[in-house]
């Protein structure tokens, strides 16, 4: 044996004696890596985006109205309830005036609940003030017995004044939500006051999250319906032809939504074309962006002008919807009650909640309610 | 040795009169509480019923074609009869709302107010006429009549319906203001309506000339 293979040999040996140390030292480097100061580790987050995305995909969801206002989120998955007291930990994030969630942070939550069951708990922040306690470590919750916290299946549309408080809480069981019960305080304070590091700043955990978080605020359940013409979009001398036309337009004005897994720019649900073609803009459970308020009613709008301040002489297109497309309006408007149960009060025209001719006096809106009216017995017999 | 009389005297009167003055102030407390969410409130309500009349009106439609009897009924005319009292109980409540919420703006000397939750309470009054009609009707071909008119009197109700409450989950007034519904201009109804509001926010509520809405509060409930 030369000195050469000696040497070799003697590095083998060194190596093999050294392995159990490089390896807990790497061990003791993953767990650095994923445990913050403060306790937390990227499991939370985890956690948090699977309570995020039951949520997203469950039957009920939060109204629009409360969610555009929301300013924070907190979400502590799996509560379990202790003997008097409930402990949970979660994660909370806000957003900036530009809509991008900020990294979350690791908080938790001290408190009680009249529910035995395992929930996963939501506390929406709607003001400065709420914000401002969250992010400082001290944001008390407490279910109010005289305004709970809204849910389209009780309160389709709710109004300011209902979502005037610091907070509102949901608890989830499987997905299923339901106004929060729990009492108790969020601690934890965020990183711009602390000097606990963000969660995941950056990586595919987080990109998850954030995910499964614009899945929640931009899902809805339709709960009505709101009719438009397109009316001549500026630049344009006619109507648009189909809904690439009108995805142009409202991508320049800004329209977007990221909504399962794509980008759709058109702010309508449907289009129905002259010829009674009907043209699908963004998904049905998809937030619209065509009448501010009542985003989560489908939008659907049909090519024409049909105001006749507007378009007195037909140089903008059609002056009146075409029998075709009524008919198919009909059709549509059928589908959609039966599939969401939307109630006849919640089909209405743009110019009913917002100051515009949309879509014009010349639209025929009681006929088409009568029409709907008869339709409910389409309704009944698909329920059956 | 005096003011120590006057001390106990003050801590009793405290210590037993001030549960007394708690439960007082509190009763008002949560009546006011509920007014000053009008229209807001009874609007939610009417939403709530005008969706379970035109579900009845669904199911009677179903029944007078032959199609589906109300549970528990044995004949088309007892499921017939059935669903004509509930709806009657649905549009009487409707009508109650209507006749509560125009009384109180005729306290609060609000003409508009006044005038479009009568043109509300007049549309609700008609179907509840109607509904007494078709429970009346003896024949095949006047219960259709009847039933027609009657579909048409819940549509003119919506669209009224519409015309007053449309709009006022979108405004976004800053704290303190007021929420008013504004009376649209006669060259801005839409056909079917013969008066209309847009919600919006005020400064203060005597500037608002249509149905004075809630106040948007200044600190979190």
């Amino acid at each position: 044996m030369n000195r050469k293979q000696t040497r070799l040999r003697n590095l083998r040996c060194s190596a093999l004696k050294l392995t159990p140390l490089l390896v807990s030292l790497l061990l003791l480097g993953c767990t650095h890596r994923t445990k913050s100061p403060t306790g937390a580790n990227s499991g939370q987050v985890k956690d948090a985006t699977a309570a995020l995305d039951r949520a997203a995909h469950g039957p009920n969801t939060i109204p629009d109205a409360v969610l555009n206002a929301t300013k924070c989120i907190v979400v502590i998955p799996s509560l379990h309830e202790d003997t008097a007291t409930v402990n949970g930990a979660g994660v909370a994030s806000c957003r900036d005036a530009s809509n991008q969630w900020g990294a979350p942070w690791p908080v938790t939550f001290e408190g009680n609940r009249s529910q035995a069951q395992a929930v996963d708990l939501f506390v929406l922040v709607l003001n400065d003030t709420g914000m401002r306690n969250l992010r400082s470590g001290r944001l008390q919750i407490s279910p109010s017995p005289s305004s709970l916290a809204p849910l389209v299946s009780t309160t389709p549309v709710p109004t300011q004044v209902d979502v005037s408080r610091e907070s509102m809480s949901y608890e989830a069981v499987g997905g299923v939500l339901s106004s929060g019960q729990a009492k108790g305080a969020i601690a934890g304070a965020s990183p711009a006051t602390a000097a606990a590091p963000n969660l995941l700043e950056t990586g595919r955990g987080r990109a998850s999250y954030e995910s499964a978080l614009m899945s929640l605020f931009n899902r809805i359940v339709p709960t009505g319906i709101v009719i438009h013409h397109t009316a001549v979009l500026p630049m344009a001398t006619a109507p648009p032809a189909n809904t690439g036309e009108v995805d142009r337009y409202h991508e320049s004005r800004g329209f977007e939504i990221v909504c399962e897994g794509r980008v759709y720019h058109v702010a309508y649900h449907y289009l129905i074309l002259p010829d009674g073609r009907v043209q699908a803009g963004r998904p049905e459970r998809c937030e619209g962006a065509h009448a501010r308020g009542y985003n989560s009613y489908l939008g659907i709008s049909v090519v024409g002008d049909f105001s006749s301040r507007d378009n007195p002489s037909g140089s903008k297109g059609l002056i009146r919807p075409s029998e075709a497309q009524i008919a198919s309006l009909v059709r549509l408007c059928r589908e959609l009650r039966t599939r969401y149960r939307i109630p006849l009060q919640h089909i209405v025209r743009h110019s009913d909640i917002s100051s515009t001719q949309c879509p014009g006096d010349r639209f025929p809106f009681a006929p088409l309610l009568g029409k709907l009216q008869d339709q409910s017995i389409a309704v009944q017999k698909s329920n059956r | 040795m005096r003011w120590k009389v006057i001390l106990n005297s003050v801590l009793l009167t405290t210590l037993f009169l001030s549960p007394l003055a708690g439960q007082k102030r509190s009763a008002p407390h949560s009546a006011g509480t509920a007014s000053r969410l009008e229209p807001f409130r009874s609007f939610a309500i009417l939403d709530a019923k005008l969706s379970l009349l035109t579900s009845q009106q669904a199911s009677l439609e179903a029944s007078l074609n032959g199609r589906a009897p109300e549970s528990g009924a044995s004949t088309p005319a007892q499921s017939r009869a059935k669903l004509l009292n509930s709806m009657r109980v649905t549009s009487a409540e409707i009508r109650r709302l209507t006749a509560h919420l125009q009384s109180r703006y005729a306290r609060q000397h609000r003409a508009f107010g006044v005038k479009i939750l009568k043109l509300l309470r007049a549309r609700a009054n008609a179907v509840h006429r109607d509904i007494y009609v078709l429970q009346r009707a003896h024949t095949e071909s006047s219960a259709r009549v009847a039933d027609e008119r009657l579909g048409k009197g819940i549509v003119a109700l919506v669209l009224q319906f519409q015309a007053v409450s449309g709009g006022y989950a979108t405004t976004q007034c800053a704290a303190q203001e007021w929420t008013c519904c504004e009376p649209k201009r006669t060259k801005d109804l839409m056909p079917g309506v013969q008066a209309a509001c847009r919600w919006t926010c005020l400064p203060h509520s005597n500037k608002c000339t249509g149905l004075l809405g809630p106040r948007i509060p200044r600190s979190p409930r």
